[in-house]
């Protein structure tokens, strides 16, 4: 009886200190144990002097301007105060494609589709965000 | 009518303040007034800056829970300099005379607070369009006073800025347009149903 408890207890001992072993060698993507608080990404800057191109031919054009104050919720979207084709010219600034007024059956717009709404969930600030994992995209021949 | 002032007699005191005093130096009149004055004015003023804080303001949970919560983060709670704007800077004017009267406006919405006509989001939200508005309005009227405490175009360098706010603020100063026309929604949300018109100066540009 005594052994058995014995051998048990070692059996559990054992498992605990695998499982232990076994956390420390699982690494996340970034590199740290998912236990592990990751580190802050170094700051990045945004850069306003130039528009970037796009690396493939459906990307969503990147933002040149900051806009990380911009109210875009159920109330307004301050992006549309200068983008939207209504005030774009006046403006001197991009207008939304025509896609953004169509919803997806083709259905035309005078205003913004809501699926379209969030700005920027597609188009996001021109940084230069060091990448945090390797990326091996390559755009089609087509680009 | 007597010439004796009796103390046990009735209104004696308030009837004694109208004539000349018999038994008291006029230097030491002079003295306790002016201090009595220094101090009254000063408690008063006192009085008023207490109600000119952050901390008064969001002694109300309408303030504390809507406007202010939606003020932080924005570039005028936090930014690269760690200078702030509390809400009596944009809210209050530092004249003395405008802010009497501002104060004295400010019983309305005292007089709000305990009625409870904003005293849940869903209230807050029927209302929002039109107290924003009032407030745009009043900082138009106004030539936007308040902002122009700090921001004057007379010692902004807009050589500093970048290009899309150095154009419109060149613009802006050339047309007479007013801080307010463009900047809404910048310390606290937009309103739905906001008019597209409203977003821009007056004059087309």
């Amino acid at each position: 009886m005594r052994t058995l408890t014995k051998l048990m207890m070692a059996i559990v001992l054992a498992t605990g200190l695998a499982a232990a072993a076994n956390a420390a060698d699982v690494k996340g993507l970034s590199g740290s144990a998912p236990t592990e608080l990751n580190a802050a990404p170094p700051v990045s800057t945004l850069v306003e002097t130039k528009k970037w191109e796009r690396t493939f031919r459906q990307q969503p054009p990147m933002v040149p301007h900051q806009v990380d104050k911009y109210q875009i919720d159920i109330r307004a979207n301050e992006c549309l105060k200068c983008h939207d084709w209504q005030n774009a010219a006046k403006e001197k600034a991009p207008e939304l494609s025509e896609s953004h007024y169509k919803d997806r059956d083709g259905k035309q717009f005078e205003t913004v589709y809501g699926g379209r709404w969030f700005c920027t969930n597609c188009h996001a600030g021109q940084t230069d965000a060091k990448l945090l994992i390797e990326n091996t995209f390559q755009p089609g021949a087509g680009r | 009518m007597s010439h004796e002032t009796k103390p046990s007699e009735a209104g004696g005191f308030w009837r004694s303040l109208w004539r000349p005093s018999k038994t008291h130096a006029l230097g030491l009149l002079l003295t306790i007034g002016i201090a009595l004055g220094v101090v009254g004015w000063g408690g008063f003023n006192w009085a008023m800056e207490l109600t000119n804080t952050e901390a008064f303001c969001l002694s109300c949970h309408e303030m504390k829970d809507n406007v202010y919560a939606e003020f932080r983060g924005t570039i005028h709670d936090t930014n690269a300099s760690g200078v702030r704007a509390t809400c009596p800077d944009c809210h209050v004017p530092k004249a003395w005379t405008y802010k009497i009267v501002r104060k004295i406006q400010a019983s309305n919405e005292l007089w709000h607070h305990f009625l409870g006509t904003i005293d849940t989001p869903e209230k807050f939200e029927q209302k929002r369009l039109h107290l924003a508005r009032n407030v745009w309005t009043a900082m138009a009227s106004t030539n936007s006073r308040e902002c122009r405490n700090c921001h004057d175009f007379t010692s902004m360098d807009v050589t500093a800025q970048r290009n899309r706010a150095r154009e419109r603020h060149l613009e802006a100063d050339k047309s007479g347009a007013t801080c307010i026309d463009c900047h809404k929604g910048i310390a606290h949300d937009l309103p739905a149903g906001i008019k597209e018109e409203e977003l821009h100066p007056k004059g087309g540009k």
